[in-house]
């Protein structure tokens, strides 16, 4: 019988950080922050389990179906295309710069909102997988995030079939938007990490997170443009909510225009100050997340 | 050599009410006074103001050496999960020193992340990669174990296909494919009809013998007698008798006897 002894697998589970001969296991707060770095690294080693535990999230989701996961490209499809023609009579704006605008907006809008919302509730769904065998958390969180960004990149297909249609060519200046994206990711992370400490402390969070969404899809200048509110005080407020900024630096760049300074000064002030606060706050609250669940 | 050892050890956790679970009891009503007392059924219950809390383990402190096989007695909710969760690295204690050397295996659930639509070798893989086994040697353990579960063609359907017992044997064979020095079990696995139990029982035992140390929650005496050369007695989250099995099942029954 050939067998595979786990203690030849170099580290592979989250365990062998602190288990390792001759190292305590663990001994009271050896600084929860260093050891709440080390669970976030190690999630990011762990990659084979997040990968493929979200990867099979889809395609049991699409098993059956004829199409898969192409469902999520033709509903965003279809969904943006009543959206678009609606807008495109209220806003009297040209159809060929209202449409991609609109589908990239509703692309990112979907890809923050599922991602945070289902964030909110990684631990709890998890809750069986974490009292079977000790694994870093951030592992639930990245399986989170990459079962999202899966259905991104379904939904992002119809963004690039529209702005062709309407004479958006691909080219370098998407470029520009690559560092958007780092930061667009960055600040997912970071706000599913704290949706989920939060909601599975307080029940109550998932709710307020989901209420809180679907005001910001309205408050968000998503299927508009600030500009488009007149140019005064409105078009001021709606520039306070940092989503805008976070979606704005990478939608610009992929229709042809040019994020701001403000734009990048305040995605990338977001996503500093969102690392910083959900780290304090997971060294805080990691150990004890096991028994609130 | 020593695998465990704990000194000290305490574990206590929150424990919510539906209340207490939210923002509103946060926010509003924690000012609102509760009655403190204290209650001798599973572990020390202790409340205050703001919460009530589980005293699950108290001051454990005992060291496991190489060939230990350890049993854990006790009523339900005395501790052994708690422990066999802390051990395994799930629970972090709140106060003492608890430290293991050599890979930990816990063994509380077979079916861990296995989705009723993926197919038995699908399976293979998730559990797998879950036990912390790369590609390669998921690759390497694949043949064997198709091979011992006898599952025929059914390896390539869904798993909701399957019998309750064709499952078990499945996830019996993936999880015992796999050594490592601390094995924990909460309950002894087993597997399947009548037919397969020996050849499960013969790979069980070669399972348990290629580890250094197993700890092992059970309510048999009987598989206490042939697992466990050592046993500890639990009550209320505290080890009240740590020695031969025998003489720990006689200490058992006398304390529930007394509590008669």
């Amino acid at each position: 019988m050939r067998t595979v002894r786990t203690s030849e697998l170099n580290g592979k589970t989250g365990s062998d950080m602190k288990i390792s001969p001759g190292q305590p296991l663990m001994s009271r707060r050896s600084s929860s922050l260093n050891l709440a770095i080390a669970d976030i690294l190690e999630g990011f080693r762990d990659w084979r389990v997040w990968y493929l535990l979200g990867m099979n999230e889809i395609r049991h989701r699409y098993r059956r179906s004829t199409i898969g996961p192409l469902w999520l490209t033709i509903s965003m499809g279809i969904q943006g295309a009543v959206m678009g023609i609606l807008f495109v009579y209220l806003f009297q704006s040209p159809i060929e710069r209202y449409l991609p605008f609109l589908m990239i907006s509703l692309v990112l809008w979907y890809f923050l909102n599922t991602t945070i919302m289902e964030g909110s509730s990684t631990f709890t769904t998890a809750s069986s997988f974490i009292l079977q065998s000790r694994r870093p958390l951030s592992i639930y969180i990245l399986q989170n995030f990459w079962r999202n960004f899966i259905i991104f990149a379904h939904t992002a297909v119809i963004f690039f079939i529209v702005a062709i249609i309407h004479g958006m060519y691909p080219g370098w200046h998407y470029l520009i938007a690559l560092p958007g994206i780092l930061l667009f990711f960055l600040n997912l992370l970071w706000a599913s990490l704290l949706a989920a400490i939060l909601a599975v402390r307080f029940r109550d969070v998932q709710m307020i997170i989901q209420n809180a969404f679907t005001v910001l899809f309205w408050a968000t200048p998503i299927l508009y443009a600030p500009e488009q509110l007149g140019g005064g005080m409105a078009t001021e407020i709606v520039q306070l909510n940092p989503l805008y900024h976070v979606i704005e630096v990478v939608r610009a760049p992929m229709i042809e225009n040019t994020p701001t300074i403000t734009n990048w000064l305040v995605a990338g002030g977001m996503a500093i100050f969102g690392c910083t606060v959900t780290l304090f706050l997971y060294a805080r609250t990691r150990a004890r997340i096991p028994y609130w669940i | 050599m020593e695998r465990i050892i704990t000194d000290g050890v305490n574990i206590e956790y929150p424990v919510f009410d539906a209340s207490a679970y939210s923002l509103r009891h946060k926010l509003l009503l924690n000012h609102i006074p509760r009655p403190a007392k204290t209650t001798q059924v599973g572990g020390k219950l202790e409340r205050d103001r703001h919460r009530s809390l589980v005293r699950a383990l108290k001051n454990i402190s005992f060291t496991v050496r190489d060939g230990e096989r350890v049993g854990l007695i006790g009523h339900n909710g005395a501790g052994k999960t708690t422990l066999l969760r802390t051990l395994a690295g799930i629970y972090e204690p709140a106060s003492g020193i608890m430290q293991t050397y050599g890979r930990v295996m816990p063994l509380f659930g077979l079916t861990e992340g296995m989705h009723p639509d993926a197919t038995g070798r699908e399976l293979i893989t998730i559990r797998s990669f879950l036990l912390g086994l790369t590609g390669d040697e998921t690759a390497q353990i694949t043949p064997e174990v198709i091979e011992f579960c006898e599952l025929g063609d059914y390896i390539d359907m869904p798993v909701r296909t399957y019998s309750t017992g064709m499952l078990v044997r499945l996830a019996f064979a993936i999880t015992t494919a796999v050594t490592a020095e601390i094995l924990l079990f909460d309950e002894l696995i087993g597997a399947g009809d009548a037919s397969f139990v020996e050849k499960a029982q013969a790979r069980l035992e070669k399972f348990v013998e290629r580890s250094s140390v197993i700890v092992l929650a059970t309510h048999s005496q009987d598989i206490m007698r042939k697992w466990c050369n050592r046993a500890l007695v639990f009550e209320h989250g505290e080890i009240v008798y740590d020695g031969e099995v025998d003489d720990a099942l006689r200490a058992y029954s006398e304390m529930v006897a007394a509590a008669k």
